[in-house]
């Protein structure tokens, strides 16, 4: 947390921060951890089987493509900019793992992992290079991978065929080798080391510091001589990536490819990256910290499965959380702050 | 010359500039109509039965909420803002428009009532959405996204999973009735666009949305309530898409969901297309009306030359990639996010 209010500190600048104010810039993740705890409670007073080793396991499972997906956005949003696309980047990969596997095997993962790079690279491109708003490239790419997730599975879902599933059996493998996993379950693990390593190369290389730079004062950042688009481009080409690796974990944990699997993930990981504590103006948050969010949401996804409340529900929920934690991290004590 | 009789070439340089400007200008903002004269041109040729009127007629139909939904969005846009509830609120309000008429589920039948409420509730949810965003100095884009994802839950709730069907006359009448050749669904866009058309050129609202595109900062220190006509362009946009939504559960004859569904994006390409840039303050509701037209043709020909509906939205967002492209300043100052 030290570290989360030094980060904030040092890029925005505010050298009057109190202690009221470090409070009040860390709001979203008390509330998300207050939240996380309390739902735990309820549901396991509800239901002492909660924290049992099964659903431990269950909920793990449940988080990985979401910390995936919300670590790759954080970044985008540290620039102050969006990704709406890696929606239908993890359907177009998820369709696309379920096909590869007949013909590249092993190598599927590879492929689809350098989709997602192409993926992130392009959106980077046309954000950085052609100076198109992120937001209407981003809901450009998204339409154009999910005509593409349409096309290859022809609208329906895919199947993964029986001779596959030794390609995707890993997923409920009890230990890596000689060492026992327990209630880990492996795309957990594929998760946290993705977000680790995210968090090494935004907070440890001069691309990743130039990202918080440029999303708290692009203008600033760009006359000390920081390499702005370098940085803008890794940042949605890591976003690419999360989303290619969270259809994957779709692709392998459903054993089958959907093309519209990753839909409502686009304002669910906003979500959670957001309820984790970083700032949609850029320039605020810690990837550590945004699995508060993803805890949060998956939580309450969960829990919303287990008392039976329709899907349509989960809408309304997850719209309403995207804007009360924006709103909790937005900067309103400037007054000439222009938001469009 | 000015008038001490002496030649400034400063002035005189500046003035051939700005006239060489507004040359370029000009070619500018006709340069979407020559797209859309190229377009009904070449489809003409390589599309069979495209120029022909019974597709003149189909094309006026599918020209109705594209053009009903841009007119919203124009003014969002040239406040440099953006306005994606259309998916979900479209879809609400087409779906409760049909709830209260004469209709296979309730027992409401409130008739010409239920359009007035129906558009009323999309006004209600852009105020809404203006509300948050201006006071919760939060970007318009992610509020509106989110209102798009609460909008489309409650559409779902208000006829929970089965969605009803209209049993009303006069919705039966409108989708199938013509007036001088152009379908009535059609009429009422138009209307929407002449109302829009007033609103811009016409009031001091409109006059006020140029200036904040334009320099929001400016636009605040010469006085403008900048606050209130933002609040104001997000309701007009939200009524536009509750008339959206009203005329595509007309269209369908259901109120369902799926009514709100990929009617956004072809609004804001009309809106980018016709000449409106995302920076605001440029372009306006004629420029959509070029740009609806242009999103409507290439919709219909693709139909007509047999290319998948999957590859629509695609080609959608090339088009729209490339428009935003050419339309943005460049250079190693400018800022976007």
């Amino acid at each position: 947390m030290s570290n989360s209010a030094h980060h904030d500190l040092a890029t925005s600048g505010r050298t009057w921060a109190s202690g009221r104010s470090w409070l009040r810039d860390n709001m979203s993740r008390f509330i998300s951890l207050a939240s996380i705890v309390l739902l735990v409670i309820i549901f396991t007073v509800m239901n002492p089987n909660f924290l049992g080793a099964a659903n431990v396991r269950n909920l793990l499972t449940d988080i990985s493509p979401l910390l995936v997906m919300s670590c790759g956005v954080a970044l985008v949003l540290l620039l102050g900019s969006i990704d709406l696309s890696m929606g239908s980047i993890a359907s177009c990969s998820a369709v696309m793992l379920t096909l590869t596997f007949t013909c590249a095997g092993w190598w599927s993962y590879a492929l689809i992992f350098l989709f997602g790079v192409f993926a992130g690279f392009l959106n980077g491109i046309l954000h950085a290079k052609l100076k198109v708003p992120s937001f209407i490239a981003t809901l450009s790419t998204q339409s154009i991978w999910q005509s593409a997730a349409f096309l290859l599975s022809g609208g329906q879902p895919l199947t993964l065929i029986p001779k596959n599933w030794g390609y995707v059996n890993w997923v409920r493998a009890k230990s890596i080798g000689p060492i026992p996993l327990g209630p880990i379950p492996p795309l957990f693990l594929i998760g946290l080391v993705l977000m680790i390593v995210y968090y090494v190369y935004q907070s440890r290389t001069e691309t990743g510091k130039t990202m918080m730079a440029l999303g708290a004062n692009e203008r600033a950042a760009r006359l000390i001589g920081l390499g702005i688009n370098r940085a803008k481009i890794v940042a949605f080409t890591f976003s690419g990536i999360g989303a290619a690796v969270a259809g994957m974990i779709f692709a392998v944990k459903l054993k089958s490819g959907i093309p519209t699997v990753g839909e409502q993930y686009n304002l669910i990981a906003i979500a959670s990256a957001a309820l984790g504590g970083v700032a949609l103006t850029g320039g605020r948050g810690h990837i550590i910290l945004v699995i508060l969010g993803v805890g949060l949401i998956t939580v309450i996804q969960n829990g919303m499965n287990v008392i039976a409340v329709d899907g349509f529900w989960q809408q309304i929920v997850f719209g309403l959380l995207v804007l009360a934690a924006i709103y909790m991290n937005s900067d309103r004590r400037r007054r000439d702050l222009v938001v469009k | 010359m000015d008038k001490h009789g002496y030649s400034s070439p400063i002035a005189e340089e500046f003035a051939q500039e700005m006239v060489r400007r507004n040359k370029v200008d000009r070619i500018v903002a006709m340069a979407p109509v020559g797209i859309l004269l190229f377009l009904v041109a070449l489809l003409s040729i390589v599309a069979d039965g495209f120029f022909t009127g019974y597709n003149i007629q189909t094309i006026l139909g599918q020209l109705s909420i594209p053009l009903v939904m841009s007119m919203g969005l124009t003014f969002v846009i040239l406040l440099a803002g953006t306005d994606l509830s259309g998916e979900g609120l479209g879809g609400f309000v087409g779906s409760i428009v049909i709830l209260m008429v004469l209709n296979t589920k309730t027992d409401l039948d409130m008739g010409l009532w239920a359009i007035l409420i129906a558009v009323a509730a999309g006004l209600v949810v852009g105020i809404i959405s203006g509300v948050i965003h201006v006071y919760g100095k939060m970007p318009s884009f992610i509020v509106t996204y989110a209102m798009s994802s609460i909008m489309a839950g409650f559409a779902v709730l208000s006829y929970r999973g089965q969605p009803a069907m209209s049993k009303y006359e006069f919705f039966i009448t409108l989708s199938r009735g013509r007036f001088l050749g152009i379908p009535s669904l059609t009429w009422i866009a138009l209307a929407i666009f002449a109302i829009s058309y007033v609103l811009q050129e016409r009031t001091r609202f409109g006059e006020y949305v140029f200036a904040i595109g334009d320099n929001e900062r400016v636009a605040k220190n010469t006085g403008i309530n900048i606050n209130r006509i933002k609040i104001l362009v997000f309701a007009w946009s939200g009524l536009c898409i509750g008339v959206a939504g009203v005329l595509g559960a007309i269209r369908i004859g259901r109120g369902e969901v799926v009514i709100g569904k990929d009617t956004v994006f072809p609004a804001i390409t009309a809106v980018v297309v016709g000449g409106t840039p995302l920076t605001g303050g440029r372009g306006g509701v004629v420029h959509s009306l070029v740009g609806a037209l242009i999103v409507t043709i290439i919709y219909n020909g693709l139909i007509l030359l047999g290319v998948s509906t999957y590859i629509q939205a695609a080609i959608q967002g090339v088009i729209i990639i490339t428009a935003v492209a050419l339309s943005v300043k460049r250079g190693r100052k400018v800022v976007t996010k």
